[in-house]
């Protein structure tokens, strides 16, 4: 089974093309605070666009080689065709970097629809009403894109997917804190990949059997005595092949604070009320990521975290030119400071290039957890 | 460099000869600026906060809080002092070399005990992600209170209205920490004091568009600067009044000439090596290249503050203030000033000094220039460089690169 997701990430253009063949409409999102449920509910297919590794000759023309290469990977494998299925492409301004490439893209790539959300900073009650002004837009305008009223009902039932999803991926995150779990933290990250793609429905049946297999298991992949139980914090991380390495040097990654890991999925969406502005309530108040303020929230968050999951050691990735999440590395740091917990900042590249120089530092620093 | 050594600076550049009054009040104004600094640091008389600069200052002045601009600040001592210092002690503290030069700078000057200790740090978020994470370093340096106000991404009545509820929270906010209450009369006349230089500054910006441009290159970064950090005294109004008379009496024909000939007029499409002053004045004297209008002085529509209203016309004003503008919310703002810039001021070309460390800038060239071509038959220049260190590229590769660009204008 973890083989068979990690084929739908690896494969994942085709996946998508195959639900456009079918009719329905693809749309491709670029950050976790767009909230899928509305895409579904629009009879939709929401998945999530990436790069892949290699040059981004033509992404640095458009937008500027000091952008994030995640940003600039993105867009290159637009200008590659890859995403010419998409029927949409939604972003919000997240950072600098997205709403400078959602603007690129939109006037260089010719995806029919396009649309940025406009995201708080914060998550009083005031921005909460804001966003849910938001979301009632996008709403509208995807449904008209779509030619589809997006009802009440909809969303409500969109929720219960997504939920349910989310209630599968917790139960997935409990077994690793087992003293020794039974699933990698590589492996871990292959399954949610898969869920950037997959239609929920099919990814909730493929994850209800993992699971069942899985809690039936003895521990098995994170052989060997004395591994480092490690945490890996950051910003978008969407290559396994980053967390084989730190546990192929004797770590095992039980949890994380990434994008595409908690921040995804931790919190539920509220199934009673009006769903957009459960939506909205979730969504600004889910684990937040380093653009939102108080910067303490995240801070206690990964705290959290750092206990239930007893992490001894904290890889924290930032991406080069990232200003959020490396400007942000000092004050993690000092944040967590009382917990004792070593932590190390690895800036990457998005491609996979510096993975040698990477395993070094990585081999120094366990060494120095060990003592 | 301490406050103290910019202050001698800036009295220093007060008192020597300069043949526009409007250069002489500028040195005065920033003195000023930094003396008051200077004696809130050392008296404790009157509150001194650190403010990022697209937080609306006149608020400040109506409760007599000093406002000290650290990124401002911080330009300033690099460009009279060097910038590697303060950069070596950011990155020992762990700042990445890829964020923003003046960033570095600031957090720089921070940790190496070279900023004023404030009672409280005010920013705003939605403008630059390098600027708010930079101000939470200090907030974290200093242990001390702090207020972010959450800009959104657009100006929209209902990004307007979200924004007027963070100024209305930010209200109680300074009264507690100066133990005082707001005085709305005075808030009022703030914002009549920079409804008044706001106009005056539009008027200098109508008569920019006369040929031969009425200002020198090197005088237009001032005008942005004593906006954004006096706006709302009585002193920015004299400072706007001198320079409207001038570039007047300059069209006019009452004042000799500013450059031997105008070859060439040409625009800022974002910002320029302020370690430079030299380089505008190169232009000018040495290819007739005059910088007719620039990004962060043009004002782009009619709106104006109105007093009766004063939280609600510094809410809508944070949108469409020269300086933001261009940065918050979507590159069309920037686009349509560039554009009407190139349009209303008989632009032969537009210069976009790409500071390198500026993601949110530079990430909106293709576009600008595209778009520029496109829609107003302009070309422009990227020429990448960083605003503060001399050491990305040096003033000659500058010039260099500029004068190709002459020289392609030349034979259009
Ligand atoms: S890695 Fe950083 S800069 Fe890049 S998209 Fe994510 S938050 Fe933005
Ligand atoms: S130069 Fe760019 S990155 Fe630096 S503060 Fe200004 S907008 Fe932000």
């Amino acid at each position: 089974m973890t083989q068979e997701l990690k084929d739908v990430f690896s494969n994942r253009h085709q996946v998508a093309q195959a639900v456009a063949n079918q009719g329905k409409p693809v749309m491709g999102w670029m950050c976790t605070y767009v909230p899928e449920e509305i895409i579904h509910a629009a009879g939709a297919h929401p998945i999530r666009v990436v790069g892949t590794g290699g040059t981004t000759t033509t992404a640095d023309a458009y937008l500027y080689s000091n952008v994030c290469s995640y940003a600039r990977a993105s867009l290159e494998e637009g200008f590659r065709g890859s995403y010419d299925f998409l029927s949409g492409y939604i972003a919000v301004n997240t950072c600098d970097n997205v709403r400078r490439l959602y603007e690129v893209w939109s006037r260089y790539l010719n995806t029919p629809f396009t649309h940025i959300l406009k995201l708080p900073h914060r998550a009083d009650e005031e921005a909460v009403e804001y966003f849910a002004g938001e979301l009632s837009d996008f709403r509208e305008r995807l449904g008209a894109h779509v030619g589809k009223e997006i009802s009440d009902d909809a969303l409500r039932q969109a929720i219960e997917v997504y939920n349910r999803t989310r209630t599968l991926l917790r139960q997935l995150y409990e077994l690793r804190k087992a003293d020794t779990p039974p699933i990698s933290g590589a492996e871990v990250m292959d399954i949610l990949l898969a869920g950037l793609i997959l239609p929920k429905e099919e990814y909730n049946r493929k994850l209800e059997l993992l699971l069942s297999s899985l809690q039936s298991k003895a521990a098995s992949p994170p052989k060997g005595e004395d591994r480092i139980r490690m945490m890996v914090v950051g910003s978008e991380l969407d290559n396994s092949e980053y967390l084989r390495t730190i546990e192929e040097l004797g770590g095992v990654v039980v949890c994380d604070d990434l994008c595409n890991g908690t921040r995804y999925f931790w919190d539920d969406v509220k199934v009673n009320g009006d769903p957009l502005q459960a939506l909205a309530n979730r969504y600004l108040r889910r684990s937040p990521c380093a653009r939102m303020r108080p910067t303490s929230e995240r801070m206690a968050r990964s705290r959290q975290l750092i206990q239930d999951f007893r992490v001894e050691g904290i890889i924290y990735e930032a991406l080069k030119f990232c200003d959020l999440y490396g400007e942000d590395f000092p004050l993690f740091k000092d944040n967590i400071k009382e917990l004792g917990v070593p932590a190390m900042l690895l800036t990457r590249d998005y491609s996979v290039a510096g993975l040698g120089q990477m395993k070094t530092r990585i081999q120094a620093f366990f060494e120095t957890i060990r003592g | 460099m301490k406050i103290a050594q910019v202050l001698e600076a800036m009295q220093a550049g007060r008192d020597m000869d300069h043949p526009l009054e409007s250069v002489r009040l500028y040195y005065d104004l920033m003195a000023r600026y930094y003396a008051r600094i200077e004696e809130a640091e050392r008296t404790h008389h009157r509150p001194l906060v650190i403010l990022g600069i697209y937080t609306p200052i006149e608020l400040f002045y109506a409760m007599d809080i000093v406002p000290c601009h650290a990124e401002l600040h911080a330009m300033n001592a690099a460009c009279l002092g060097g910038c590697q210092g303060y950069f070596d002690t950011a990155a020992a503290y762990g700042t990445p070399i890829e964020a923003c030069s003046i960033q570095r700078a600031m957090i720089g000057m921070a940790k190496g005990g070279l900023l004023p200790t404030p009672d409280f740090i005010v920013s705003a978020a939605g403008v630059c992600d390098s600027e708010v994470k930079s101000l939470e370093v200090l907030v974290k340096h200093f242990g001390c209170p702090y207020f972010l106000t959450d800009m959104p991404y657009q100006g929209d009545p209902a990004g307007v209205a979200y924004y007027l509820k963070e100024l209305e929270a930010l209200v109680p906010f300074l009264e507690s920490q100066t133990g005082r209450p707001l005085d709305w009369g005075r808030l009022e006349e703030t914002v009549e004091l920079s409804r008044q230089a706001a106009v005056l500054y539009r008027q200098v910006n109508e008569a920019r568009k006369a040929c031969p441009s009425p200002m020198r290159n090197q005088d237009f970064f001032n005008m942005c600067t004593v906006y954004a950090m006096m706006a709302g005294t009585q002193e920015a109004v004299d400072y706007f009044e001198v320079v409207a008379r001038e570039v007047r009496e300059q069209v006019e024909g009452k004042r000799p000439p500013l450059r031997p000939q105008e070859r060439f007029r040409l625009s800022c499409a974002f910002c320029f090596p302020a370690f430079s002053p030299e380089l505008l004045n190169w232009m000018e004297q040495e290819h007739g290249a005059a910088i007719a209008i620039d990004l962060v002085n043009y004002w782009r529509g009619e709106e104006e503050m109105d007093a009766r209203r004063p939280l609600e016309s510094l809410a809508k004003k944070a949108f469409y203030l020269p300086l933001a503008m261009p940065f918050i919310g979507p590159v069309e703002n920037w686009s349509r000033s560039v554009i009407e810039m190139g349009r209303g001021y008989s632009l032969d070309g537009s210069i976009f000094f790409a500071p390198v460390t500026c993601k949110e800038g530079c990430a909106t060239i293709r576009i600008l220039k595209d778009r520029m071509r496109e829609e107003a038959g302009i070309p422009t220049l990227v020429a990448d460089c960083d605003m503060i260190d001399p050491s990305v590229v040096s003033e000659e590769e500058l010039k260099g690169k500029l004068e190709g660009f002459f020289e392609t204008l030349e034979a259009r």
